[in-house]
């Protein structure tokens, strides 16, 4: 470390004393001498200046390299004949289907690379997504709308369908505090056992909305979960914990049934950017288990939001509370640990832990959100999560938090990415999205 | 190695005491150069195009970044003779503020061949910018570009483009001949190479008025080899007259001031133009400002951008201050509602500062003006009078008299808000000459502001080696006018005059460098 430092200075001197030995290398060797002058004037500032200039050479060509690649890219892409050119790459068959590439990427996990294929036309839209990390890292969804008026009545109907595996979901244990909770049986004193899940799901769904700012859905799904207790790595879900004792594991393949009703309102102009209103949504479902899977429950939750203009329109603080349970039918038969209520909106992990899970489970959070120029906006923003078996058992003591800053990076009044750090209970947690806001919250991507 | 490092490590202390010690120019006995020698014969130049998008990245990303990384401050100009002017050259004549220019002469300005003479022939349709126009002949074979109003905004660039023509022609600069020009659909004929509905269906967009004409800009094309828009920053690659990179020519540093007091926001290299003037290899470039349509709030309201003049397109450092800041400063340009503001929201006095003035893409030589540069940009603008602008805008042809008062009150407000702050950045005192052994001071604040009282200075006396020959001088004097002693029998004499008012020190003092009882050199 010692040599290294040295190594360094010794490189930022030689570099001082090459660019920097007299001043009048800087100047132009070709600028004439319009001022009349016989000796240049030199002040002690300037000659330090110079010298840790000298010191910043290689950064500031390669920022200078950099940006100037990306002033040629941006030339070349903003090109009509490039932009014709890529329009013809991503629009296909007429230019009726449009695809696009995506990428996720949350830290502690591998990156998700992947593609869209859009389609639109007389009120049907359909998109089709997949990504691929390897053989058992992979997803394919697909979702087919239609939107109809009637007069000022929206309805709206869909069908979807989902297959996914994935080699990394981490279980801690169901409960506030996994390790001194008794419903699970740990094997090794590790956080998280990794096991293997692979889904298939078809849904289906119809909205009407009677105004503008509210309306109704009905969904409906069918499921099927397979479920391997090792994965990717060396923590296996077998390894941490006693398999047997985790309530659903044995009943795989969890297969099951489930209609729900909701209600939502949303009064922000805007949904994407920065804008007053108030948003939520309550909802109720049933499942009912097929196959191997005897459970039978009932779903049930909120998401509240107001949108508080504070010092200006465009900063708002926003209050948030996502609230969401289960309750089985008959104690006989629990519900598979799969369908707990967990962190889906905290912040703090990735939302493909389920760090922590269980009957209920709040999350409530306070935001800021600010713009930073018309392209950029930022946000501050402080999670809590909390879960319990009852209301009872829900308290602060072993619950987690998370407080974190992010950039949103917006064009015409879409957000096209996110960068975004948050330290908490859970350590630190880095996020970054493109082309994908995680801005939506569509409970119908229940995983 | 230990004893290598610890060589470097004295070699580099060796290096940056023996740099240490202060040098101030020493001039020679020249006359000052009143013409730079840049229309020498050179080979043909290369040629460059402009991309909107090459040139935000470059512009809003490249520059400002790489920028921040150098620790140096900028340079003084380069092409500034030794009393301190800006000589004639292919960039710069000295008009205004030079010559007595009569309101008639500045309105009278570029023009040698005058406005198009019908019948005029399409003979190129062209996009410019947002707007469209088409290339004309007129009925003597001059050529000109031909620019409607955006149908939102009638009159309003044609207006601005003749006015601020006119004084950008009084500031020095070289620009096109531009005329309000107006034609009726029988007064153009088509050329057969074009489409003759296409020129109908752009008549059709921009509309005629009651009487069947179209109100246009009519820019002469100018004569010679385009080059393509002056480089923002280094030199055109070829030209041999292009010697000092732009950045730092104070003919262009001044557009700070020019375009702060005109809100040319929209700023940059295609608003600029070379040509190459004579046959290849015999001739120069020069250097041409064009396209001012988007002033005096019109870039702004055009597209509908609350934060023109106040902000850049993109910066990142200011980005990164907003984020620290989380917000809670509202700026005043925040309460401009773009669907709704006309460019007199735009074009203000209130919120209008100098120093905060921002153009919409960063461009260098703005970004490089020093206070020096700016305060010989001031001398200019101090002689722009309110007969210039009644005049210029009287000729526009603009029947809103109530708007175009309010332009001008603006512009003469704006104009005071930059007089004063620019003449507080500098000792803004000049020199006459020495006359009976006393050095002959003027007081440009005094004489530009009028009615500064609390006025003194203290006067430093140095010779060439930079030691100080004699006591400091103080001096209360409110005359605009006044003189101090020196020593005569001095080879070379510094004499720094630092100005104080109201009890405040001006941020830096003038020089000026005396040779055998000669003033030799003033710096600001």
């Amino acid at each position: 470390m010692h040599k290294l430092f040295l190594n360094t200075l010794n490189f930022v001197l030689v570099f001082s004393i090459i660019f920097s030995g007299s001043p009048s290398l800087f100047a132009e060797a070709t600028t004439p001498n319009v001022r009349g002058i016989e000796q240049e004037e030199t002040k002690t500032l300037d000659t330090t200046l110079a010298a840790l200039s000298a010191g910043l050479y290689l950064p500031r060509k390669l920022v200078d390299g950099t940006f100037f690649g990306a002033a040629k890219t941006a030339k070349v892409v903003s090109d009509p004949d490039f932009i014709r050119k890529v329009e013809d790459i991503l629009y296909i068959y007429k230019r009726d289907l449009a695809w696009f590439p995506t990428f996720s990427w949350q830290s502690g996990y591998r990156p998700n690379y992947g593609a869209g294929i859009y389609y639109s036309k007389n009120g049907v839209k359909s998109l089709t997504r997949f990504s691929l990390n390897d053989s058992d890292y992979y997803s394919f969804s697909t979702k087919a709308s239609y939107t109809q008026y009637f007069g000022r009545v929206k309805w709206k109907t869909s069908v979807a369908g989902l297959y996914e595996k994935r080699d990394d979901r981490r279980f801690y244990g169901i409960g506030s505090s996994p390790m001194a909770d008794t419903r699970n049986v740990f094997l090794s004193p590790e956080d998280f056992g990794v096991f293997t899940e692979e889904r298939r799901k078809l849904e289906w769904s119809s909205s009407i909305y009677p105004a503008e700012k509210w309306g109704f859905t009905y969904l409906g799904y069918y499921q099927r979960r397979g479920l391997l207790a090792s994965g990717k790595g060396d923590n296996d879900l077998r390894d941490r914990f006693r398999v047997s004792a985790i309530q659903g594991f044995n009943n795989a393949p969890i297969t099951q049934i489930y209609n729900e009703l909701s209600f939502k309102v949303d009064t922000r102009d805007n949904d994407k950017m920065i804008s007053r209103g108030f948003r939520s949504e309550v909802y109720s479902g049933i499942s009912v288990g097929l196959e191997n899977n005897d459970s039978d429950f009932v779903r049930f939750g909120a998401d509240v939001a107001a949108f508080i203009p504070v010092i200006k329109e465009n900063r708002v603080l926003v209050p948030r509370i996502v609230f969401n349970g289960v309750n089985e039918f008959d104690d006989r038969n629990p519900i598979p640990f799969t369908e707990f209520p967990r962190n889906r909106t905290f912040r703090g992990v990735s939302d493909k832990d389920l760090i922590r899970s269980d009957k209920l489970a709040f999350v409530p959070s306070l935001e800021y959100q600010w713009p930073l120029s018309h392209v950029l906006s930022g946000h501050i923003f402080i999670d809590t999560l909390i879960v319990g078996p009852t209301i009872s058992d829900l308290g602060w003591d072993d619950g987690l938090w998370a407080a974190g800053v992010g950039v949103d990076f917006h064009y015409r009044e879409r957000e096209f990415g996110r960068a975004q750090f948050a330290v908490g209970s859970e350590g630190f947690q880095f996020t970054f999205t493109i082309g994908t806001p995680l801005r939506s919250n569509s409970r119908s991507d229940w995983k | 190695m230990n004893k290598i490092n610890s060589t470097l490590v004295v070699l580099c202390l060796v290096f940056l005491v023996s740099g240490c010690a202060n040098k101030h120019y020493v001039f020679s006995d020249t006359s000052p150069v009143k013409t730079l020698n840049d229309m020498q014969a050179s080979p043909l130049p290369t040629t460059n195009d402009f991309d909107f998008a090459e040139n935000a990245v470059t512009s809003a990303g490249r520059y400002p970044i790489s920028g921040h990384l150098d620790l140096r401050r900028a340079s003084r100009s380069a092409d500034v003779n030794s009393m301190d002017q800006v000589p004639n050259s292919t960039w710069y004549n000295a008009r205004l503020g030079y010559t007595d220019i009569s309101p008639n002469d500045l309105l009278q300005g570029p023009i040698s061949i005058g406005a198009p003479q019908k019948p005029i022939t399409v003979i190129k349709t062209k996009k410019i910018g947002d707007s469209k126009g088409f290339i004309v002949k007129d009925s003597k074979g001059n050529k000109y570009l031909i620019k409607f109003d955006p149908a939102e905004y009638p009159l309003l660039q044609t207006t601005n483009n003749l006015v601020v023509n006119r004084l950008f022609w009084g500031f020095g600069f070289n620009v096109p001949e531009d005329f309000i020009f107006y034609f009726k659909r029988n007064d153009l004929n088509v050329d057969s190479n074009i489409n003759e509905s296409d020129v109908d269906s752009l008549l059709f967009e921009v509309g005629a008025d009651k009487t069947g004409q179209y109100r246009t800009t009519a820019s002469l094309l100018i004569e010679g080899t385009v080059l393509g828009g002056t480089h923002q920053k280094g030199v055109r690659k070829g030209d041999l007259n292009d010697r000092v990179p732009h950045e730092n020519l104070r003919s262009l540093r001044s557009l700070r001031v020019f375009c702060a007091w005109l809100d040319h926001t929209g700023m940059r290299t295609d608003n600029s133009l070379d040509v190459y003037t004579g046959t290849a290899g015999n001739g120069y470039t020069k250097h041409y400002l064009l396209d001012f349509g988007e002033t005096l709030g019109a870039h702004g309201v055009e597209k509908g951008r609350p934060w023109d003049g106040h902000e850049h397109y993109f910066s990142l450092k200011d980005s990164i201050i907003k984020f620290a800041e989380l917000g809670l400063f509202v700026q005043p340009w925040e309460n401009r509602d773009p669907k709704s503001s006309t460019p007199k929201d735009y074009y203000q006095v209130e919120n209008f500062s100098f120093e905060k003035w921002k153009e919409s893409l960063p461009f260098q030589p703005i970004q490089k003006s020093q206070p020096d540069d700016d305060y010989w940009a001031v001398k200019i603008l101090a002689s722009v009078t309110r007969e210039h602008l009644e005049t210029l805008f009287n000729a526009t042809n603009n029947p809103q008299k109530e708007y175009l008062n309010y332009l001008i009150e603006t512009l003469v407000s704006r104009k005071q808000i930059i007089l004063n702050e620019v003449l507080s950045s500098v000792s803004p005192v000049e020199s006459t000459g020495i006359t009976n052994g006393e050095l002959q001071i003027t007081n440009m604040g005094q004489k530009i502001l009028g009615g500064l009282d609390n006025i003194s200075y203290k006067i430093n006396f140095y010779n060439e080696k930079n030691k100080k020959i004699s006591e400091t001088l103080l001096l209360e004097n409110q005359s605009t006018n006044f003189s101090i002693p020196i020593n005569t029998s001095s080879n070379y004499l510094r004499v720094d005059v630092r100005v104080w008012k109201n009890g405040k020190k001006a941020p830096r003092s003038a020089e000026f460098h005396i040779r055998n009882n000669k003033l030799v050199g003033v710096v600001h």
